[in-house]
């Protein structure tokens, strides 16, 4: 590579193990985790620590974002109570997200602290593992919330609609293949589940790791005004895609919820 | 050994297949912005709530040519 190009690695899509504590290997993503998790810690201790009823710069900031995840909930869910319930949920999911989203690009020179030649500090959301735990995590969630509130048979029933088809078969043949047409779309909602997983997992991921190889292949090509340009279109996506994790989680919340009213 | 250069060349050509289907995610969102633009012009005072609604359906109209992309990085 010349002077105008960079030449850097592309990361493979499996993290690389740093060191192991007893049995237990620990990746760069983890590392990663970890520096968030201090830091986002460290953020809301400092600011609660004196809360003031005329707020001050930092206590606004952490305000406004309150508010506005709220209003995003609030859309979704159209009922007050169940926006109680869901904040709590989806807004660390959220904020989460984005921070891990937005730190490797906000903090220059983060990857260059390596250790034997692989870097210590890697994105999480670019690690498979992260994004399809969280997205079964949620999808595990809802299934439960869903036994929880209608019993298991009620639940178990929505997918294998047989009262559907003995009662369109006794008001006529029409309404019998109408009966049986409804059985068919029950049981491909069991495929629908299974498609909410991988769409939400792989979305999040694919997003973003695209996003980290894209900015080295662009480095290869032209160093010098492109990447940048590059990196601030992924600062909107990242953000984008943290939201829309949100709000699908909710809306597939308000979609198995809404059923029982 | 020559399978080794016949099994690179379909490789590479199953790379190229993946980043045709991105084609037409493209014309999807096209078609979903210029729609929302539609009803922004009818209609502006309810511009604040449509763009943000835009922009999800974007992210979600996107989705399938990220899945292809992510697919041509594993191949």
């Amino acid at each position: 590579m010349n002077l105008i190009q960079v030449a850097a690695e592309k990361p493979n899509i499996a993290p690389e193990t740093i060191l192991h504590i007893g049995n237990f290997p620990v990746t760069n993503s983890l590392i990663m985790t970890w520096l968030i998790i201090l830091i986002i810690g460290s953020i809301c201790f400092f600011t609660s620590r004196k809360l003031k009823l005329k707020p001050g710069k930092g206590q606004s900031i952490i305000e406004i974002i309150y508010q506005s995840i709220r209003e995003l909930i609030d859309q979704i869910t159209g009922d007050e109570k169940y926006t109680k319930k869901l904040f709590y949920l989806i807004a660390p999911l959220f904020i989460f997200i984005a921070f891990s989203n937005l730190l490797g690009i906000l903090i220059p020179f983060l990857s260059s602290i390596t250790y034997k030649g692989v870097s210590v500090f890697r994105t999480p959301t670019t690690d498979f593992n992260v994004t399809l735990s969280l997205a079964l995590a949620m999808i595990l969630l809802i299934q439960w919330i869903s036994i929880k509130r209608r019993g298991l048979l009620s639940h178990f029933l929505k997918y294998f609609q047989f009262h559907e088809i003995i009662k369109g078969f006794k008001k006529g043949i029409g309404a019998g293949v109408m009966g049986i047409v409804n059985f068919i779309l029950g049981l491909m909602d069991i495929i629908t589940e299974f498609a909410r997983v991988i769409s939400l997992s792989v979305r999040l991921f694919g997003n973003i790791f695209a996003g980290e190889t894209l900015a080295i292949i662009i480095l290869g090509g032209f160093a010098y005004i492109l990447p940048s340009v590059w990196m601030a279109m992924n600062l909107f996506t990242g953000t984008i895609q943290a939201m829309v994790f949100g709000c699908l989680t909710a809306a597939y919340y308000m979609l198995a919820v809404k059923e029982t009213e | 050994m020559e399978t080794q250069f016949v099994v690179e060349a379909a490789r590479l050509l199953a790379k190229g297949f993946c980043t045709l289907g991105m084609g037409f995610s493209a014309i999807g969102e096209g078609f979903l912005i210029g729609k929302a633009l539609e009803a922004m012009g009818r209609n502006p005072e309810v511009e604040g709530s449509l763009f943000s609604k835009m922009i999800i359906g974007t992210a979600m109209a996107e989705s399938t040519a990220i899945y292809a992309l992510v697919a041509f990085f594993i191949l």
